[in-house]
């Protein structure tokens, strides 16, 4: 599995549409991934009151579309496009959509921003450092990204967004502290974290 | 356990290069080698030509055994080699020539490398053009090795030189073992030609095949570089003088010093933190610190920072941005502590990272507290700045991925000369646009490398983390939460366009 299909971070719908629509050819995943920034558009351009409806329609769609784009191993020339495309297409659509909201959800978005943040690192660090996908329960949890954006547009739609916001920041925020916390350590027990100077921080600037 | 190879010859019939003396107290290359090694070695062996082993018979002492075989040629090196790795125990096992002359600290730090499988010490390419040591044109891109060079083999654009020490870590002992008889057999069947054969590089026949044969089987082989220390493998009594004089001129202390600083840090990692950070590492070593508390304490402090400028008041968000800058020289000094001292942690490299992040976002929030509390809003730069800074690292992540293909060595027959060619897969022979683009891609990148002033700041643009803790450092310090953002979304932008449109192109070039 490429790293690039491995931090996508789907959620039901796009599994489910990966299921269900037949397709004999793999088509190009960052073509039909592409669409992930549908929500975001929406909630650019729609006026403030039917952003959310707009929003929970667009996540809706693009779930649906993206799924096909599962079953190709992503090991295109562009396909290295895909995780931040997701990253950029999610995060940015929670902003505008808090952002429209009014300004006191914005805090809530970032805790959010931040929790999701630091389970998308740990997705990769867990990758590199121990071998190891995510879990397959743990990914379901989360909702994926097109999950996330339509519980988000609904929470928004019922006035609910910043209580939405907080509590999945701390529920999710709690899991993921303390399954990686178990996780790592147990992994560190066994001897299965691979120390590598070489695969240091980004930062090392060589691209 | 270590085998040394010892049948370069010196000036001498019966004297190999590896016994030329080296100024007084009858010290050889072999001698010292010896002596370095006992200390880390349970065993070792020499390997030398008939000729040769009266001499070295007098370099085994009751206080360092070694066990003295003698071969024939390249081959028999290579099966007493492959015999010796199959025979070895957990430990990493070094191939090293006898004749090669180095600090004792370059040697115990090949052996504490954490990285598992073949590593490989390198120097600058200058040391094999030179032509006074013995030493193999080598190609790597960024730590692996692509391509390697023997008396049969050659190398075009090198990139550094093989120094003649390689480290064969426990899991790829056999493999490695299997290597070395499969080119025995093709050296027996003579199946490998050269040109014009070399005497002084055909002693050294053994170990260059073999580095070459790893690479071009597809056996990962890294390299670990020289730094400032001093290095040398004479063949003649010149270059025994110049190695003695090299060994004098380089502190060893001090060499031990820079070497913890890693090779890539960024333009302010490396201007305003090293320069005293490995002293701070150095003295931690010497108070028996751990990179671990090390990691944490910086976290600590990164979180106090985040607490002083949600405050939000001047003298705190200058205190603040006092204490951010301890903790990011802290970040710094934990992983300059565990290349000092060897002792890398299996959890600390995450630690580390993670950490990193955890201080990063806290003080963005915490900016942005502090300035709420002075009435102004600042949240939604702050989240613009996760979302960007995240989607930043996130390409970055996702790059090598692509990359591998282009990063793997040129595979082959061993009797090529030399591999031409993008590595595996059918020849592609791109479009003219492609290739343009490639070739665009390609000049930007050499013609800024040759410049130092372009090659810091191709760095600098990439934002890397030193950059970014300076930014909201002094921005804190000297204009408060919205300057720190403002400079940061334009940076991290203009990082993220550079990012996406070179590896856009190189991509495209393919």
């Amino acid at each position: 599995m490429t790293q690039a299909l491995s931090y996508r971070d789907d959620g039901p719908l796009v599994e489910l549409s990966s299921r269900v629509l037949p397709s004999r050819q793999v088509p190009a995943p960052l073509a039909l991934t592409a669409v992930a920034l549908l929500p975001l558009l929406a909630a650019l351009v729609v006026p403030a009151s039917q952003a959310p409806m707009a929003l929970a329609l667009s996540a809706v769609v693009a779930g649906m579309a993206a799924g096909p784009a599962t079953r190709s191993p992503h090991d295109g020339r562009l396909d290295w496009l895909v995780p931040p495309l997701l990253r950029f297409a999610e995060y940015a659509a929670l902003l505008r959509l808090a952002v429209l909201q009014g300004a006191d959800a914005v805090p809530a978005c970032y805790a959010l921003l931040a929790v999701l943040a630091y389970h998308h690192y740990d997705t990769v660090y867990r990758l590199r450092d121990r071998g190891e996908q995510l879990p397959i329960w743990l990914q379901r949890l989360g909702l994926g990204w097109e999950g996330r954006l339509l519980v988000a547009a609904l929470a928004a739609q019922l006035g609910l967004l910043r209580p939405a916001l907080l509590v999945a920041a701390v529920l999710l925020g709690a899991l993921y502290v303390v399954e990686g916390v178990v996780g790592w350590v147990a992994a560190s027990r066994r001897g299965a974290v691979r120390v590598d100077p070489d695969s240091a921080e980004p930062d090392g600037v060589t691209p | 356990m270590a085998v040394l190879l010892a049948a370069v010859p010196g000036e001498q019939p019966e004297a190999p290069a590896a016994t030329l003396a080296l100024g007084g107290a009858d010290a050889t290359p072999v001698g010292r080698l010896v002596e370095q090694l006992a200390g880390h070695s349970a065993e070792l062996i020499v390997l030398t030509r008939p000729r040769f082993a009266a001499r070295l018979d007098g370099e085994s002492s009751a206080a360092h055994p070694v066990c003295l075989r003698t071969t024939d040629d390249a081959a028999q090196d290579l099966e007493a080699a492959a015999e010796a790795l199959e025979s070895a125990g957990p430990a990493p096992v070094l191939l090293v020539g006898g004749e090669v002359v180095v600090h004792s600290a370059v040697l115990a730090g090949i052996l504490a490398d954490p990285r598992p499988g073949v590593t490989v010490l390198v120097g600058p390419s200058r040391f094999a053009q030179e032509g006074d040591d013995l030493a193999w044109p080598l190609r790597a891109a960024s730590t692996v090795v692509t391509a390697a060079s023997s008396p049969f083999h050659t190398v075009s654009d090198p990139t550094c030189a093989a120094l003649g020490v390689m480290r064969v870590g426990p899991a790829q002992q056999t493999a490695v073992a299997g290597v070395a008889r499969e080119v025995a057999s093709a050296l027996r069947a003579g199946t490998l030609t050269a040109e014009h054969v070399d005497a002084r590089l055909c002693g050294d026949a053994a170990w260059a095949t073999l580095l070459v044969a790893l690479v071009r089987s597809r056996v990962p082989v890294r390299t670990v570089p020289l730094r400032g220390f001093a290095w040398a493998r004479p063949t003649d009594r010149a270059g025994a003088e110049r190695a003695v004089a090299r060994l004098t001129e380089v502190d060893e202390e001090q060499a031990r010093v820079d070497a913890a600083v890693k090779p890539d840090d960024g333009w302010f990692g490396t201007f305003f933190v090293s320069p005293y950070s490995k002293y701070l590492a150095r003295a931690a070593a010497r108070r028996g610190l751990t990179p671990n508390a090390v990691t944490v304490t910086s976290m600590v402090l990164g979180a106090l920072a985040a607490g002083l400028f949600a405050v939000g008041s001047r003298p705190a968000l200058v205190a603040g941005a006092v204490v951010l800058h301890v903790a990011f020289t802290l970040d710094c000094v934990d992983g300059q502590l565990a290349r000092y001292t060897g002792a890398f942690s299996a959890l600390g490299a995450y630690l580390d990272a993670v950490f990193d992040r955890v201080k990063e976002y806290l003080v963005y929030a915490g900016l942005a507290v502090g300035a709420a509390s002075n009435g102004d809003d600042v949240w939604v730069l702050a989240a613009a700045a996760l979302v960007l800074q995240t989607t930043h690292h996130t390409l970055q992540f996702s790059w090598p991925g692509a990359e591998q293909p282009g990063v793997l060595p040129r595979t082959g027959p061993l009797t090529a000369v030399e591999i031409n060619g993008s590595g595996s897969g059918p020849a592609q022979t791109p479009s003219n646009r492609r290739a343009a683009a490639g070739r665009a891609a390609a000049f930007v990148s050499r013609s800024t490398e040759a410049v130092p002033g372009l090659r810091w700041a191709k760095r600098m643009v990439m934002f890397p983390i030193g950059e970014r803790f300076a930014v909201i450092t002094l921005g804190a310090a000297l204009g408060g939460a919205r300057v720190v953002f403002t400079v940061f979304l334009v940076w991290v932008s203009l990082a993220l366009a550079w990012s996406t449109t070179g590896r856009f192109l190189r991509s495209v070039s393919r």
